[in-house]
């Protein structure tokens, strides 16, 4: 039995690998597994090569998984262009489809014995049952669940719900070519029992969604009622949720010319007194630079979710990295900080969405949420979100009061001023990129200047207290660590566990908060630290560079950092933390020797 | 039986085959407009004898965009970023006077993002043979509506655009361009004509293709579908075109065509196909787009030429020569230059 089991499938385009997927993460949230489904496409917009990743388990899930347990090649040409997305050890039993004609200890996988190769008619399968070859991916969900147990019920209910759309005669077809695939299954037994442990949360509803939802979501909990943006991939999908639930709660949404009227729209909306948003992937990211400086100096609340993928300009469109973190936090002219914000998994995209609001509206300024391409388009299953535990902000307004010879930019002692907006009596000001007095009034005074930087940038400074924009797990006292974040931050939770389990005494520091560095929470963190590693989906190390501008790092730590699209593996990371524990022995040792 | 012996494939004023003016395979959807206009693409640069290494093709992003690899592969792509083509190819033609400049596009790509710098290009006269792929959506990000969708046009889950369209005919007879056509990507013949009538003009020639997105924009309800478009296509001429270096051999009839002949001698002809229309005319042709439109009908063929209009090259003085082949003791004055220099600081 099993507790956790990861499959990758490729195939072309019409072979409805993604759909399988779908279902199969379906009838796991149906039984109440954990899992996370991640897709991966060739450079065509429609046919060419597509695959998918799901992991099913009976814990929760802190990422995609490593090497396959299970592979399925509907054809090896494709199969074999995802490369190391779709690792296959020695661990991974392999299907395939047989009428590739190529013998099982023939496959194309070069340096790997996989535990069990099947060479499966697929197609024949699907055309004898249900009298078509697309029929292939039902085939392929019936073997799955012959052979690793996901309650077949619910993979031909999740079979139905996709299908039911089109006709009855349809599901009953392909109802048929699963059982076939499931026949099969029982016909050709697997060397070692795969099946999966029933889950213990059997028959509780899970929400089955991606980064993009929740955070489109997450945006209409916390109160926001405008959205300007311009489609990118991979961040469309914000736009497009929030288009098609915000008008009911009385927001709106403009699909901008471009990324700059687009952020521009929101700055006006926010100007207007509305919480105000956009979202955009980098190419986006780099037009919307002014008018981010605009927000800045003008104090208006607004977030800008930023979706990398692999850059620079068109760079990989659809697949994920983390180098944007340079751009978020400094593409800007003239001295500024602004907040910048990441994720680590669909479920805290939601809270660290809210967060990113709360941060703008409190703090009067742009706030920078991070995601990245594989958060964003993943599908996880995830318990309903308990609202009652967030605490919404809104902006300073000014009191009747304060509109006694208002002063929009009034200095005070957190520096942070009460906000009119158009139509509030008595709060009339300018707006402006100019600097400007307390009034609003432009000026080109050094000194008044100096005074307001000062205000726009030490009013973060309490953002740097926050612990609760951190995580810390394992030993407090571990004299090795791990530093990342994003959905990199997946992949170390899973590495911490792993290393626990071979006895290494580790500890992962996740920040949620990623500019302003929050220099103690540091400090604090690596004053154990002896080895450490900060782990990072980017050529630059751009992280560890941005920690060094700010901090001293104990000079254990080092930087692991490669560029996007291909994963990182727990056991990787695992790996160099033996080798970094051996470095601490021997220098250990080497201390120990007498000294003449 | 006896098989004909395979008679050698045809070949162009350079002695070239069709065969070296294709590209790599193309990866758009199966049937996409696209790839009909890059068929004629191919066709119209090999009947002009273009020469492979002569040529720039520019583009933006977008699935449009991606066209320049799938044809010319002999020849320079520049697949820039969303919709700044137009700035690129004014850089590049200020550099080099003796490329043919051939640009493509989306109708997001020129419309929307890329506004700005497509209407300086027009106004600035800058040599390109600009191919605007209208299809009315974003294809490469899955099918929102651009700024060329029609009022009533739906999207394939229901969504209705109410927003006016820019015409991109209109907008670019409006800014001075002297070469303004559109065609259908379902009209080989009318479209191969424009191509290389557009290939033979000096300056800047808009040519708005109505080239449906198979995917995403192609169900009844929309007005760039291909029954729609077929239904609507209203060519306003039969159009001839005939190459500097054949005028001599080719007899135009005369009486029943108009004819525009371009500074290399080359001639376009028209050939009125109902009422007579004069592509020549600028405000005739403003007041036939604007009536068709009304019929929700769109008129196909060049509809404004102006064959003499100064180009940037008039505006900004180059140099004949490519600047990348300048001597360098040409584009490096040396110390006496900046001594004068100098001495006008004095
Ligand atoms: C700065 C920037 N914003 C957004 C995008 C995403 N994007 C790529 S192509 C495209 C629109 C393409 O539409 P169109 O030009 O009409 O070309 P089509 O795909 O329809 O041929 C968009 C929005 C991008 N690449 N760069
Ligand atoms: S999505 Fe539309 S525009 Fe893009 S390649 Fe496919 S059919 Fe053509
Ligand atoms: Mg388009």
């Amino acid at each position: 039995m099993r507790k956790d089991l990861v499959f990758g499938m490729a195939g072309s385009g019409g072979d409805g690998i993604v759909s399988a997927g779908e279902s199969l993460l379906q009838a796991a949230s149906m039984e109440g597994y954990h899992g996370v489904m991640t897709k991966s496409f060739g450079s065509q917009i429609r046919g060419g090569e597509s695959s998918c990743r799901v992991r099913i388990a009976t814990d929760p899930i802190l990422n995609p998984g490593g090497n396959l347990d299970v592979a399925v090649a509907l054809n090896w040409e494709d199969f074999l262009k995802f490369g190391a997305e779709l690792p296959v050890a020695g661990t991974t039993v392999v299907i395939y489809e047989a009428a590739t004609g190529i013998p099982e200890n023939q496959i194309p996988l070069v340096g790997v014995t996989p535990l069990q190769v099947f060479a499966v008619p697929i197609a024949q399968m699907a055309k004898d049952t249900a009298g078509t070859e697309r029929a292939k991916n039902t085939v392929v969900l019936g073997l799955i669940a012959g052979w690793f147990g996901i309650g077949a019920e619910a993979v031909m209910k999740g079979i139905s719900k996709r299908l039911l759309k089109k006709s009855q005669e349809l599901v009953d077809a392909n109802q048929k070519a699963f059982d076939a695939g499931m026949a099969f299954a029982k016909e050709h037994p697997l060397k070692a029992d795969m099946t999966i442990e029933v889950s213990k949360t059997k028959g509780a509803v899970k929400l089955m969604t991606d980064g993009n939802d929740m955070c489109a979501a997450a945006a209409i909990f916390a109160g926001c009622q405008f959205f300007g943006g311009y489609p990118i991939t991979p961040s469309t999908e914000v736009m497009q949720f929030f288009t098609d639930h915000v008008w009911k709660y009385g927001g709106s949404v403009l699909q901008a010319e471009d990324e700059i009227a687009g952020i521009g729209a929101a700055v006006g909306a926010s100007f207007a007194g509305k919480k105000a948003m956009t979202a955009t992937s980098g190419p986006g990211l780099s037009l919307k630079t002014e008018m981010m400086g605009l927000a800045s100096i003008a104090e208006l609340p607004l977030v800008i979710v930023d979706v990398q993928r692999g850059g620079p300009s068109t760079g990989l469109p659809t697949k994920t990295e983390q180098s944007d973190l340079f751009a978020a936090a400094f593409s800007a002219h003239g001295d500024v900080i602004r907040p910048v914000l990441a994720p680590t998994s669909v479920a805290d995209t939601f809270r660290t969405t809210v967060e990113a609001f709360n941060i703008a509206e409190q703090y009067q300024t742009p706030v920078i949420i991070l995601s990245d391409q594989e958060i964003s388009q993943r599908k996880e299953t995830l318990d309903p979100i308990d609202t009652s535990k967030f605490k919404l902000v809104d902006r300073l307004r000014p009191t009747p009061a304060d509109l006694q010879g208002y002063k929009r930019f009034k200095q005070t002692e957190n520096h942070i001023s009460p906000i009119s907006h158009p139509g509030m009596a008595g709060g009339a000001y300018l707006a402006a990129g100019i600097e400007h007095n307390e009034t609003g009034a432009p000026t080109n005074s050094g000194s008044v200047h100096q005074r307001m930087n000062d205000k726009r940038i030490k009013k973060l400074n309490p953002l740097k207290e926050r612990r609760d924009l951190f995580e810390v797990t394992g030993n407090p006292d571990a004299p090795l660590a791990l530093v990342a974040w994003g959905s990199i931050a997946g992949v170390c939770r899973e590495a911490l566990i792993m290393a626990k389990e071979q006895g290494l005494d580790v500890k992962l520091l996740v920040p949620y908060l990623l500019y302003p560095v929050a220099e103690q929470t540091y400090l604090d963190f690596f004053a154990s630290v002896q080895k450490g590693l900060i782990v990072e989906q980017n050529h630059l190390a751009q992280t560890f560079k941005v920690l060094r501008m700010h901090l001293d790092l104990p000079a254990g730590v080092k930087s692991l950092a490669r560029s996007g699209a291909n994963p990182f593996l727990p056991g990787e990371i695992v790996a160099a933390l033996q080798n970094l524990l051996a470095e601490l022995q021997r220098s250990h040792e080497g201390r120990l020797q007498p000294q003449e | 039986m006896t098989t004909a012996a395979p008679s050698a494939p045809a070949t162009n004023r350079l002695g070239l085959t069709k065969q070296d003016y294709v590209g790599s395979k193309s990866t758009l959807c199966p049937g996409c407009g696209h790839d009909a206009i890059t068929a004629q693409i191919i066709a119209a640069a090999w009947e002009m004898g273009l020469e492979g290494s002569k040529v720039t093709k520019l583009s933006g992003i977008g699935c449009s965009s991606k066209s320049p690899a799938y044809f010319l592969n002999q020849s320079w792509g520049f697949n820039s970023v969303h919709g700044r083509a137009a700035a690129i190819a004014t850089g590049t033609a200020l550099a080099n006077k003796t490329l043919k400049n051939i640009l493509v596009s989306g109708d997001g790509d020129s419309m929307s993002i890329g506004m700005g710098q497509l209407v300086h290009l027009i106004r600035r006269n800058v040599p390109v043979v600009y191919i605007l792929e209208d299809n009315g959506v974003y294809g490469l990000t899955k099918g929102q509506f651009s700024a060329t969708a029609d009022v009533g046009s739906t999207l394939k889950h229901g969504d209705v655009n109410e927003i006016p369209p820019i015409d991109p005919c209109s907008l670019a007879i409006e800014l001075g361009c002297g070469f303004v056509a559109r065609s259908f990507s379902g009209n080989p013949k009318q479209l191969n004509a424009i191509l290389k009538a557009a290939m033979a003009h000096t300056g800047c020639a808009i040519i708005d293709v109505i080239s449906p997105c198979v995917t995403f924009n192609n169900h009844d309800s929309s007005t760039k579908s291909y029954k729609n478009a077929k239904d609507h296509d209203y060519p306003v001429h039969d159009l001839g075109f005939v190459q500097y270096n054949e005028v001599e051999e080719v007899e135009i009839r005369a009486g029943d065509a108009r004819e525009v002949a371009f500074p290399d001698g080359s001639v376009v002809s028209f050939r009125a196909v109902k009422d007579d229309y004069d592509p020549t005319n600028k405000l005739a042709a403003m007041q036939a787009i604007h009536a068709s439109k009304a019929k929700q009908e769109f008129l196909t063929g060049i509809l404004y030429l102006d064959p003499q209009a100064p180009t940037i090259h008039h505006f900004c003085p180059t140099v004949d020569e490519p600047l990348a082949t300048l001597p360098q003791a040409r584009t490096q004055p040396g110390p006496e230059a900046l001594e004068r220099i100098m001495q006008g600081l004095m």
